[in-house]
């Protein structure tokens, strides 16, 4: 793999760590494992898994890509709006798409042409794009809480597949492994890891940093703007707040995922399993009848745990080194 | 005679700041051309406009007899140009092989199996073998080294550009790196071979070209020139040599009583006067490294006692040796002296912040200013621009700033440990000066070393050390110089 062994061994902790999260509360928690919890939580996981598997594309590249969260919420309003102006599923599709696309696209020229740090560049958009978020709110949709109830999407996000899972779930499955494909498997992938490695090095090698840069924010925009139209889909009306917060969660599962903040690395899988990690976690306080904000520390409190161990458990160790010139 | 590369007439500004005076540079085919200067002599500067990294202010660059136009790095390696940096360029998180793949033309769908092997077909014809499924990270700096060149090579290259190639290797690995390059052009590529180390000139080079400020100040045969005619053309005028002026006030400044941190650090004692340099010799690890830290408080003794000025101090971090006058030039720039991306002013004003504020927070910035610029012409530095980024500096003008840092301090005891590695002859120069200066005016030196030679030519006493112990005191005179390499060489059981 593209890591080498240095998050393999983590990726395979991490999977331990979950197992013992997840079986833990199915004994003890009562109604845990009761098909509309679990429904509840795998919906709930495809969601953030989605702005993950697109954070973690971001980050293999070197960047970081904090606007999502209001991508979430924009793409959320603009289907709204569009589906009560009386517009079709495909419309609302192709309309959400196109403004994470456009989003992404904002975000990789901010990095790329304009030379602004991701962390900045991202950060403003974040601002930007909540303001549309309510703009759209008040001026267009005149403060109605909106629902998108009945429509291609509430069957996508809730909806029972043969599988006895929601189509959102599928869909995380399909674009992750998408994703995890280009990363692994094309030029592209090597490209992106190299810029985020390295950038002197990979301009020096002839890529094409800034195109590869670009294009990992437009898929994450992308992503983020599927993910906010599911979890419209499936909610009773759409508000302009929906995705605030969820960029650090994102941003935490990659981290703890495996994947260096200094860029170069990431692990579809590793972020995947810090996903499902913080997803079972918040079901499990939810049901136990932690009150939102007690849930909200309990939550960060997690969070911060898996970054400390994750910290301190050494990601590069590995046996011993081995003699790789064999001189003439 | 073909020539693959002929620059002409190229200039570049750094901030309105000329760096390169109209430099002529002709590559012959299948030759290795060195490129000598000092630091600062625009050497980096000159290939890496070459490799495209650089615009060019005015110039012609004609490769194959072709003008070629603006030069960006993608365009250069089209054309086979490649140039290895002297920073590690590689991904440290991806494969050997997954590196050298990245510049290469490539499906969009990649066989990994595939990839693998490629890269080790690279290797091979290059002449070595690195394990090409290993992280970047667990190689040596030799091993990154034949990576990069793999690297550079893999793409029909025509030129390989090489900035100070041998800076971190050993002997044996420096001869492996030679015997490549001669490989390599006798495959028809030209090798620009940038360094400021004579010697490798001699062994390797066919042409050498010297730069002395900005001006390629003469293009030689290599078997037609000697080292003393290349030295003359880089300083521009013969060497002169430093006096060293010997301690005459016999105060005390420093004293070590039985100080140790194991492993490293085995009970040393030691008296330092004012106005005094002391050098303290060994060989590479024996420990001098190491002392350095204790004085300053980064390391703790583990046992011992120190006084400063007759009093005990116990140094918990290196703000309270600094409090008592003390600074430590440390031997790594970029671990642990410099801030790269930082101006140079704030680098220098960094550890004297204390004595710059007032009511113990607010900065005075012309003070601040008054004091950079003071240290910056009293050293020299060039170019004198406070506010450039660290970074581009050369290699000898970062040391400058890293001794112009602890200047500014004012400290009554200056330890430099090998101040003057990777260091070109005429800064060292300087430096030897600056250090006999600052000792007239009454500083009290440490100088830590592993070239013999620089300590026993500028310190008044020797000590030398061998597996952490003071095994040896000489008196600063050259001609000791056989004796105090026998006493630091000496095997354990002797």
């Amino acid at each position: 793999m593209l890591r080498g062994r240095r998050t393999l061994s983590w990726q395979a902790w991490l999977a331990i760590v979950v197992a013992v999260v997840a079986l833990v509360p199915s004994v003890t928690i009562e109604g845990f494992t009761h098909p509309l919890t679990v429904f509840v939580f795998i919906k709930a996981f495809a969601l953030l898994g989605m702005l993950a598997v697109g954070q973690s594309l971001v980050m293999s590249a070197g960047g970081i890509d904090l606007s999502i969260g209001s991508t979430f919420g924009i793409s959320a309003m603009v289907l709204a709006m569009l589906h009560h102006l009386g517009y079709s599923f495909e419309v609302t599709l192709f309309a959400g798409l196109g403004v994470g696309i456009a989003i992404g696209l904002i975000n990789g020229l901010l990095v790329t042409k304009f030379r602004f740090m991701p962390f900045i560049a991202t950060f403003a958009m974040l601002a930007v794009i909540r303001a549309g978020a309510y703009l759209i709110h008040y001026v267009a949709l005149e403060e109605r809480m909106l629902s998108v109830r009945g429509t291609v999407w509430t069957y996508l996000a809730t909806g029972h597949t043969a599988l006895w899972v929601p189509p959102s779930f599928l869909i995380l499955i399909g674009l992750a492994v998408v994703v995890w494909w280009l990363l692994s498997r094309t030029r592209f992938g090597l490209w992106a890891f190299a810029t985020g490695g390295n950038l002197n090095a990979a301009r020096a090698a002839a890529v094409p940093v800034d195109r590869v840069r670009i294009i990992t924010y437009v898929i994450a925009g992308a992503l983020a703007a599927v993910s906010g139209m599911l979890n419209a889909g499936a909610l009773e009306g759409v508000r302009p707040y929906f995705g605030a917060g969820m960029e650090l969660m994102s941003l935490a599962a990659v981290i703890i995922g495996g994947a260096s903040l200094a860029g170069g690395s990431a692990s579809i899988v590793g972020t995947l399993l810090a996903v499902l990690l913080f997803t079972l976690a918040d079901r499990g306080l939810a049901i136990i009848g932690l009150a939102p904000h007690s849930k909200a520390i309990a939550l960060g409190l997690i969070v911060l745990s898996a970054l400390i161990v994750a910290r301190l458990v050494p990601k590069g160790a590995i046996g011993e080194k081995r003699v790789l010139i064999r001189k003439e | 005679m073909s020539y693959v590369i002929e620059m002409q007439g190229i200039c570049k500004d750094f901030s309105d700041v000329r760096v390169l005076f109209s430099v002529n540079l002709q590559v012959e085919t299948g030759t290795v051309h060195a490129l000598v200067g000092e630091n600062g002599a625009g050497k980096s500067t000159l290939c890496k406009i070459l490799a495209g990294f650089f615009p060019r202010e005015v110039g012609e660059i004609v490769v194959n007899g072709q003008k070629v136009g603006k030069l960006d790095p993608r365009r250069a390696v089209g054309l086979g140009i490649s140039m290895i940096y002297q920073e590690p360029n590689l991904a440290p998180l991806m494969t050997v092989a997954e590196n050298i793949m990245v510049g290469q033309k490539l499906d969009f769908v990649i066989n990994r199996n595939q990839l693998f092997r490629r890269a080790e077909e690279i290797l091979a014809t290059a002449g070595f073998d690195v394990n090409v499924r290993l992280p970047v990270s667990h190689l040596t700096a030799h091993e990154k080294q034949l990576v990069e060149i793999a690297k550079a090579i893999s793409s029909d290259t025509q030129v390989l550009i090489m900035d100070e190639a041998t800076a971190a290797l050993s002997i044996p690995e420096k001869e492996h790196l030679f015997a490549v390059i001669r490989k390599l052009t006798q495959q028809g590529i030209a090798v620009v071979y940038v360094t400021h180390i004579l010697p490798e000139v001699f062994e390797l080079a066919d042409w050498v070209t010297v730069l002395r400020n900005g001006k390629n100040v003469g293009t030689r045969k290599v078997s037609e020139v000697t080292p003393e005619e290349i030295i003359e053309l880089m300083v521009g005028h013969k060497m002169s040599r430093a006096t060293v002026e010997h301690c005459q006030e016999e105060s005390e400044v420093l004293r070590l009583e039985n100080v140790s941190n194991l492993p490293e650090v085995r009970g040393v004692s030691l008296s330092l006067c004012q106005g005094e340099i002391l050098g303290i010799g060994g060989l590479a690890g024996s420990g001098q490294r190491e002392l350095a830290r204790v004085i300053f408080g980064v390391d703790q003794m583990d046992s011992g006692e120190m006084y400063v000025s007759g009093e005990k101090v116990a140094f918990k971090s290196p703000s309270d040796a600094i409090k008592c006058g003390i600074a430590l030039v440390p031997r790594d720039r970029k671990e642990e002296g410099l801030i790269p991306q930082e101006s140079l002013g704030h680098n220098i004003a960094v550890p004297s912040l204390p004595t710059l504020t007032r009511h113990r927070a607010i900065l005075d910035r012309s003070e601040e200013k008054a004091m950079v610029q003071n240290q910056i012409s009293r050293l020299d530095i060039v170019p004198p621009i406070s506010s450039k980024v660290m970074e581009e500096f050369s290699g000898g003008n970062q040391q400058k700033a890293m001794i112009a840092k602890w200047l500014a301090t004012k400290p009554k005891i200056l330890i430099l440990d090998e101040p003057t590695i990777g260091v070109d002859i005429r800064t060292r120069e300087y430096l030897y000066g600056t250090m006999s200066e600052l000792a007239k005016e009454g500083m009290s030196l440490i100088l830590m070393s592993s070239d013999l030679k620089e300590i026993l030519r500028l310190s008044n006493r020797v000590l030398l050390m061998r597996k952490g112990r003071f095994v040896g005191e000489l008196p600063g005179d050259t001609a000791m110089e056989d004796e105090a390499l026998r006493i630091v060489s000496l095997d354990e059981r002797e």
